[in-house]
């Protein structure tokens, strides 16, 4: 591990932790695809999240295939996660409890450094998005040389913006060299603060995040045949939201004007996260890759560090948490749950309280723009349990599997 | 008025078949879902046929609950994405599962009530352990209508040995050595392999793929079956060496009429000729093909003379022994499963008949001298099934 992670061993001692699971797979003009699964071991109702420990074995597996990728071993990398995930992006409780600028650096470098290892990995890598991608779980996506969607994704995003903190292990910096920086503005900012939208999976794909989309009935078998023509060069990809000279030095400086001008007319300046991004985004057009993950490092160290993340992740665990599940009511457990699931209330409590994928949800009272409000009167909506700020992502699972 | 058609096997494709139980690929893969996997694979290799076209979708299963229940025939139709207005059911008669579901539309399209049809079958023997949960009716004890043994399937094969002494233990043995090196080099030729759907697998080590059968055995010796032991019976002859074992997997086919076939654009691979089945004593059921085929060739016209190409089931070695021994034909006969048979690839009860099919097709197709083939199987409670096809590929200098 190149990356100090003094303080962030600590952290990690409850993480549950998504393994990286590896199976080498024949492709079907000879070659082996090393597949990695991201997989935590527990059912659709705990979506795989990113925290330290998470992130050093996912280091360590993409270390140990650089390394088969360079003695000839394997022709290609792959990822995909557990069914109806990619991965719900960076462990919420993990990320709320950060307890310096310099443990918040870390996690930035932590993440650049591990999920960066899908990049000149020697052979080409791919991220199958098979199901539900938010922020982190979108950046091991950006970070690989390929992608491909599944059209029944519920939601890919980046909901950073909307959390007070910035996607800060490559989005901010991949997202626009690859799809343009009009749409990263979109994703990355615009989208999280109406509501944190998310985008379909054919959204996703028209805008040029993922390169093929196929349907769900036999997804990984068609993204494996995919990477196979790609890695024999029978399909070759192209894509056309990638910025051009004339995108570089005339749309990309006015975009990011307009959507400031926009930005202060509609919330003012008092929220950092959507101008953190914003710079970003900026720098994105003449900064190289190391130099737009290192502008990523600081502006992450500085907010998840800072006050506005401590208060909005506080306001988000009000509205998502403790909406659903109110402190010291009865354990959810005792409505004929599964055995395998089930156990103490407070363990069930804490199992779905750390849930990133609640993110998703279009709850209307916790985007940092409404902290100072939130924080000055009760907002109607979020002292309200409504059936609106569920996991739309979660239910969707759930009616999925029934 | 329906016009009467030639009925013909466009083309067929499996999934790889595996081990059943939790050591096995399939474990935590859904039946229907290996069902889907194949059906999207054929319609993807046949991008002629308008999917809205096909007027019936049979799917068999043995065991018909959990992921094998709610009409798989319907269930896997809408799964795999074919328009709504595709109709489907579900088919039974055991390890003739998919045979019926084959015969079953062949006589729907001959009648001139459809142009396309897809039939296959599936079992998942680990999920679905042959007979679980079955309630017996207590007339077949109380009025001795069917002994017990007969309800296990290796009772009734020890029983064939016991009816034809000359079907020796050694004899089966050696003819499953010979099932397993036929298909490891038909492995070698890649003769087996372009008709697999390759299915993604979820196991607790993360994702995989499965691109080839998992029970063949190439390494088996004459020594190593000799010793294995007779769980059926003390000192009896019927080991898992030459036995099918217990499997999980998916057969899907597409019969159409000859005309609507070529209409599409597609190439029949075999023309149905005749089929049959028959019943014989439950409790040696595994002379079923026997009978059938008896009857089969009589409905064709032909004699056994006239079948250039065999597929047999091999439920039991001693079975398909009993069939060749009655029709006078050599154990080694290079015209009989000439890729090795179920006791090597496995048997996944209801989606072997399909199974068959698509290995006569492609023998066929390197064997232009051959006109007619047989694909026949035995089936548990005492049947037979039988089917026999022509070579569209025959150039007429046969001599047979």
């Amino acid at each position: 591990m190149s990356v100090d992670t003094s303080q962030l061993v600590e952290l990690s001692a409850d993480e549950v932790v998504t393994h990286s699971y590896v199976r080498d797979v024949n492709l079907a003009s000879g070659g082996v695809l090393a597949l990695v699964t991201l997989d935590n071991d527990r059912d659709h109702r705990r979506p795989s999240t990113l925290g330290p420990a998470t992130l050093i074995e996912f280091s360590s597996t993409m270390d140990v295939l650089r390394g088969r990728a360079a003695a000839g071993e394997i022709q290609a990398i792959g990822v995909t996660g557990k069914p109806y995930f990619l991965a719900a992006g960076a462990d919420l409780s993990k990320v709320g409890q950060i307890p310096s600028r310099d443990a918040g650096k870390q996690m930035a470098m932590l993440g650049h450094d591990a999920l960066g290892k899908l990049h000149d990995a020697g052979v080409p890598t791919f991220v199958f998005i098979n199901g539900l991608a938010l922020g982190g779980g979108m950046e091991i996506a950006l970070n690989a040389d390929y992608r491909t969607v599944d059209a029944t994704a519920p939601a890919l995003a980046f909901p950073e913006v909307f959390l007070g903190i910035i996607p800060g292990w490559g989005g901010a910096w991949l997202l626009p060299n690859l799809i343009g920086i009009e749409n990263a503005l979109k994703v990355i900012v615009e989208n999280p603060l109406k509501n944190n939208r998310t985008l379909k999976a054919k959204e996703a794909f028209d805008l040029g995040i993922a390169d093929a989309i196929f349907g769900s009935a036999s997804f990984l078998e068609e993204s494996l045949a995919w990477a196979d023509k790609v890695v024999h060069g029978a399909v070759r990809v192209t894509r056309p939201n990638v910025p051009g000279k004339i995108e570089r030095a005339v749309k990309w400086d006015a975009a990011i004007g307009i959507a400031r001008k926009t930005l202060q007319s509609r919330i003012g300046t008092v929220a950092k996260s959507p101008y953190a991004a914003l710079d970003l985004l900026a720098g994105a057009k003449r900064a190289s890759r190391e130099e737009g993950f290192a502008a990523e490092d600081e502006a992450l160290a500085d907010l998840v560090s800072g006050d506005q993340f401590r208060a909005s992740i506080y306001a988000f665990d009000l509205v998502q948490k403790r909406a659903k599940h109110p402190a010291g009511a009865p354990s959810p457990t005792s409505r004929g749950r599964s055995r395998k699931s089930a156990s103490s209330a407070q363990d069930s409590w804490r199992r779905s309280s750390r849930c990133c994928s609640s993110a998703s949800s279009r709850c209307r009272s916790s985007s940092p723009t409404s902290i100072r409000r939130a924080s000055t009167r009760a907002s109607p909506a979020s002292a309200r349990p409504s059936t609106s700020c569920r996991p739309r992502v979660a239910s969707a699972a759930t009616s999925r599997t029934d | 008025m329906a016009e009467r058609t030639e009925v013909v096997f466009v083309d067929g494709v499996r999934t790889p078949f595996g081990r059943a139980g939790e050591k096995g690929m399939y474990w935590q893969t859904r039946a229907d879902d290996l069902v889907v996997k194949a059906m999207k694979g054929l319609l993807d290799r046949n991008p002629g046929l308008d999917p809205a076209e096909i007027d019936d979708v049979a799917i068999a299963a043995t065991t018909q609950t959990g992921d094998q229940g709610l009409t798989l025939g319907r269930t896997t139709a809408l799964l795999a994405g074919l328009p709504r207005s595709v109709p489907g059911y579900a088919i039974d008669r055991m390890c003739a599962g998919a045979m019926t579901s084959v015969t079953t539309v062949a006589g729907a399209i001959a009648f001139g009530a459809y142009d396309f049809a897809l039939a296959g079958g599936v079992e998942h023997m680990g999920r679905h352990p042959m007979g679980f949960d079955a309630d017996p009716n207590p007339r077949f004890l109380t009025e001795r209508l069917v002994s017990a043994e007969a309800l296990n399937m290796g009772n009734t094969a020890e029983r064939i040995h016991d009816r034809f002494p000359q079907l020796t233990k050694e004899r089966s043995d050696r003819y499953a050595l010979r099932s397993q090196q036929k298909l490891a080099a038909a492995y070698d030729g890649e003769h087996i392999q372009p008709d697999l759907v390759s299915v993604a697998v979820k196991t607790d080590a993360g994702w995989g793929l499965a691109d080839r059968d998992e029970a063949p055995r190439p390494e088996t010796t004459l020594e190593g079956l000799s010793t294995l032991r007779t769980p059926f019976r003390p000192h009896g002859r019927v080991t898992a060496g030459n036995s099918s074992g217990l499997n999980d997997g998916a057969t899907v086919s597409l019969i159409a009429s000859e005309q609507a076939a070529v209409r599409a654009g597609l190439t029949p691979k075999m023309r149905l000729v005749s089929f049959a089945f028959m019943g014989v004593e439950p409790e040696i059921m595994g002379i079923g093909p026997v009978p059938s085929t008896e009857k089969a060739l009589r409905k064709a016209g032909l004699t056994i003379d006239d079948i250039g190409l065999f597929e047999l089931n091999e439920a039991f070695a001693v079975q398909v022994l009993s069939l060749l021994d009655h029709f006078g034909i050599d154990d080694d006969d290079p015209r009989v499963n000439p890729w090795g048979g179920a006791i090597a690839v496995g048997h996944p009860l209801a989606s072997s008949g399909v199974r068959l099919m698509i290995q006569l097709a492609r023998q066929f197709e390197l064997h232009p001298e051959v006109r007619y083939g047989l694909t026949a199987m035995c089936v548990g409670l005492g049947q037979g099934g039988s089917v026999i096809w022509e070579n569209p590929h025959f150039d007429g200098k046969a001599t047979r």
